[in-house]
């Protein structure tokens, strides 16, 4: 028969307590954390792929918002595109107004006022600001992508919208294209160089502009402006009406080429993103579904488990007082 | 007759001595009922010798020969030896779940894995516009967070180590304290047993002290005929021996190093080595290193030896010591040793020659990336390096950031000193060269090319020596394999703890079952000596009643 020492019962008792209490440490400390999965060793085989999904999730996270802004990037390039569509169709209408030769060269010097200044809205829109970077920038964000040069064209040589010039900066980095990384290996291209989108629009609106108000512009279109060209004579009214013909045919490719184009490929990139997005969204989902599954708590067996351990620790503490009571010295008289 | 009642008296006499002798043993039983290191007492009763008259035999009562504590020493050797495998395993596990604290699960927040995560998406979002000031400033904010982040968690990692290596001295102090108590004990113990006598309180008190010493190493032990036990380590070594003990030595310099090299600790400081010094004198150290033998073995200084590692005498890197610490900090090291040369050469874009044109091996000290002059250690640096266009860290001249640099200049650790070299955002270079005249370099604005160097770096696999182990993994799944590697030391010496401690809860089970005190027990016994006492006495009445009977008699 083994023998029972009170010592032996006592520190069987501790024992049962100690388990208990550290059981409901544990079991607090999950529900605080709302992870049953604190340290790697509370799931040595699954610490690994919980720390790997958190970094995916850091980096999903970040990817969203990379695409998030890259979508308001393009939506901001999309309505400069809107915009210079309106300004090339009212271009257009402007230039087969004043290709009637019902019109005397006064009447439509004043038209190509109205040209040079629609010259100017492209301008503005090409080199517009998009958080402190020039939308149209490229590489060289910091620089303004159209410059323009005062009596770039050798007549008039008065210095006026008529006689200046507006060039694409060919710096380095004006013609690179920024790109987004949308997932760990794929990339998305943001912009394309400002010349491959603007510049049929711009020197259009600026060989009209010039027309309209008397002088030639060299060499012919479709070849881009030398910056010279002398005025026309009386005799030339009829060229004149000629060159400002031609331009209507320049305007539509401007629109439907340069502008359309961009308009699409802008769209195709801003649904690639919207897919991207789609896609990092259910990934979020499934990645933190998978790493939910490994590490989180399913509340309500943890609060049944503490219930039951509290149970457990009462009927412990009841059990302890009641076997130390038990004495054969309360039997003795 | 007279005789009669005259033994009938004596013996009874006798009964109420032997009986009051076996109360008071069971007093001080009771009184120890809560003793642990108390073996219960039973008093060894003997029928004397017989008497009689006229061949006839009456007896002469009984007599108390001796009072012994009831020990089963093959349970008590078991109990020993299930407290050192017990107190080796929970303190390793104490100190691993410190260690695994910094790299918990359920912060991201100052983790390696996400601040790795972070950086790289910081370069990304640099990629997207390489001239943006914010994007630039985000890089050198990550950079900073992470290289801290590394530095701060090898940081405590030798931290503790620095810590177990401390705390073995004290331990080495208390094994030195009770082997002498131990020795002492044996000499009183032999002088007490040579006068025949039991010295049962003393034989409790060093069972206590060997219970505590098996607390911090595990021995066996040996008992001698005069009563005293020799303690051995499993080499044979003895820690007493007789009356004697011989006292530990915790050392970072024993003789026996001797100007060979010895690995430092993860903090470049040193490791103490258990030693015994033969020469008592001092004069002449001839120390013994104990230090393997010891970690082998069980008890507190063994689980703290496991941790902090045992250092081989001819070694020199801190990561050449076996424990569980070092394997911890050796993935947060070659984490910042491949940041310090595989990223930074992919900074520096040498590997493909494109950061210049021409000869570039030949042109490190001047290599240029967007028109910066760069270190060696361009991107990521380590403090003391003393970084710079010519020499500095870069030790062969070859303007490559390499792993052979680094073992040239001879740092304990680089994961402690890691450093973000860029503090000016206009600084980071993010583009290559583009110029095709050899010597001269141009830049474009905007361009990202070298970033995209960088970032290539991230999916890379590389094969990671860890020591014994290989690894090929990218540099976050080396921290993923980390965290787990972390996790299985721990969860291993956790589960050996609670199984060494079951095991404690059984022997001392066992033990208690036959050395300890039960009351009830007592109390019955108690009931039977008082009774046996009261008929005694009730003995002297009856004879006294028989004589004064004797005595009316005669009157």
């Amino acid at each position: 028969m083994e023998r029972i020492s009170n010592l032996q019962r006592t520190n069987s008792l501790m024992e049962y307590l100690f388990d208990t209490k550290k059981q409901i440490n544990r079991v607090n400390q999950e529900i605080a954390s709302n992870y049953k999965v604190i340290y790697g060793s509370d799931a040595p085989g699954s610490a690994g792929m919980i720390s790997s999904f958190q970094s995916k999730l850091e980096r999903l996270d970040k990817h969203e918002q990379r695409i998030t802004n890259a979508l308001s990037l393009l939506d901001t390039q999309e309505k400069a595109l809107e915009q210079t569509g309106d300004i090339l169709v009212r271009a257009s209408e402007l230039t087969t107004q004043a290709a009637s030769e019902t019109l005397s060269v006064d009447q439509r010097k004043i038209i190509g006022e109205e040209i040079l200044g629609l010259k100017t809205n492209l301008v503005n829109i090409i080199n517009q600001q998009y958080v402190n970077s020039y939308l149209y920038g490229g590489g060289a964000s910091s620089q303004p992508p159209v410059i323009r040069v005062e009596n770039g064209y050798s007549e008039p040589s008065d210095t006026n919208d008529i006689s200046a010039r507006y060039t694409f900066a060919n710096e380095p980095g004006y013609d690179i294209t920024n790109m987004i990384y949308v997932s760990d290996t794929e990339q998305i291209r943001l912009n394309t160089p400002a010349d491959e989108i603007f510049s049929s629009a711009l020197n259009t609106l600026e060989r009209l502009g010039r027309i309209l108000k008397g002088y030639h512009v060299e060499p012919a279109a479709p070849a881009a402006p030398d910056g010279t060209g002398a005025a026309y004579t009386d005799a030339e009214y009829s060229q004149q009406t000629e060159d400002i013909r031609q331009c209507i045919d320049l305007l539509k490719d401007a629109r439907v080429v340069s502008i359309e184009n961009e308009r699409t490929s802008i769209g195709v990139r801003t649904n690639q993103l919207i897919r991207s997005q789609d896609v990092i969204e259910t990934l979020k989902v499934n990645i933190d579904t998978a790493r939910s599954g490994v590490q989180d708590i399913d509340l309500y067996e943890a609060a049944n488990t503490y219930t039951n351990l509290q149970t457990s620790l009462q009927a412990l503490l009841q059990m302890g007082s009641q076997i130390n009571t038990l004495s054969l010295m309360n039997f003795l008289e | 007759m007279t005789t009669g009642i005259s033994a009938l008296i004596d013996i009874s006499r006798r009964s109420l001595g032997v009986q009051s002798q076996s109360i008071r043993v069971i007093g001080n039983n009771i009184n120890n009922v809560n003793n642990a290191d108390y073996a219960r007492r039973v008093v060894n009763i003997i029928s004397d010798a017989a008497t009689g008259a006229n061949g006839i035999v009456y007896g002469s009562g009984a007599t108390i020969t001796s009072v012994t504590g009831v020990v089963d020493n093959f349970l008590n050797k078991n109990y020993i030896a299930c407290l050192s495998e017990s107190s080796s395993a929970q303190i390793q596990s104490d100190y691993l779940q410190r260690a695994e604290a910094l790299f918990s699960l359920d912060s991201t927040n100052g983790r390696i894995g996400t601040e790795l995560a972070k950086f790289f998406s910081a370069l990304e979002d640099l990629q997207s516009d390489p001239s943006s000031l914010s994007y630039r400033l985000g890089v050198l904010n990550q950079g900073q967070t992470l290289t801290s982040t590394i530095s701060s968690t090898y940081n405590n990692l030798a931290e503790l180590q620095r810590e177990a290596n401390d705390r073995m001295e004290g331990v080495v102090g208390d094994i030195n304290r009770i082997t002498a108590g131990i020795a002492t004990l044996n000499e009183q113990i032999s002088k007490y047993e040579a006068t025949g006598q039991e010295a049962l309180s003393l034989h409790d008190q060093r069972d206590g002290l060997l219970k505590e010493l098996a607390k911090n190493i595990s021995f066996s032990t040996t008992t001698q005929k005069d009563g005293t036990i020799n303690v051995t380590l499993s080499n044979g070594f003895g820690l007493v021996t007789g009356f004697n003990s011989n006292q530990l030595k915790f050392s970072p310099t024993p003789s026996f190093v001797d100007g060979k090299n010895t690995p430092s600790a993860l903090d470049g400081g040193s490791l103490g080595f258990i030693t015994f010094d033969y020469d008592k004198t001092g004069t002449t150290p001839t120390e013994i290193n104990l230090t393997s033998i010891i970690a082998a073995g069980d008890g507190e200084l063994a689980g703290l030896l496991k941790f902090r590692g045992v250092q081989t005498v001819g070694t020199t890197s801190a990561f050449d010591v076996s424990g569980s610490i070092v394997e911890a900090a050796t993935y947060v090291e070659t984490i910042a040793r491949d940041l310090l040369t595989r990223f930074n050469l992919a900074y520096l874009a040498v590997e493909n020659g494109e950061s210049t044109s021409g000869n570039l091996l030949g042109e490190q000290t001047n290599t240029f990336v967007s028109g910066v002059p760069q270190n060696t250690f361009a991107l990521f640096s380590f403090r003391g390096a003393n970084n710079s266009l010519t020499g500095g860290a870069d030790l062969d001249s070859d303007g490559i950031p390499s792993q052979s640099d680094l073992e040239k200049f001879g740092l304990n650790s680089y994961a402690s000193l890691l450093t973000f070299n860029l503090d000016d955002p206009s600084k980071f270079s993010a583009a290559l060269n583009i110029s095709n005249v050899s010597g001269t370099y141009q830049f474009a604005d905007g361009d990202g090319s070298n970033i995209q160097n960088l970032l290539d770096q991230k999916n890379a696999r590389i094969n990671y020596n860890l020591g014994a182990v290989q690894v090929t993994s990218t540099i976050s799944q080396l921290y993923d394999t980390t965290v787990s590697r972390i996790g299985v030391m721990k969860k291993e010496v956790t589960d050996a703890a609670e199984l060494a401690s079951g095991k404690v809860s059984q022997a001392e089970a066992a033990v208690s079952a036959v050395s300890g005190v039960d009351l009830d027990e007592e109390f019955a016994k108690l009931i039977l000596y008082q009774k046996a006492y009261e008929a005694s006495a009730r003995m002297i009445n009856v004879a006294s009643t028989l004589l004064d009977e004797l005595i009316n008699l005669l009157r």
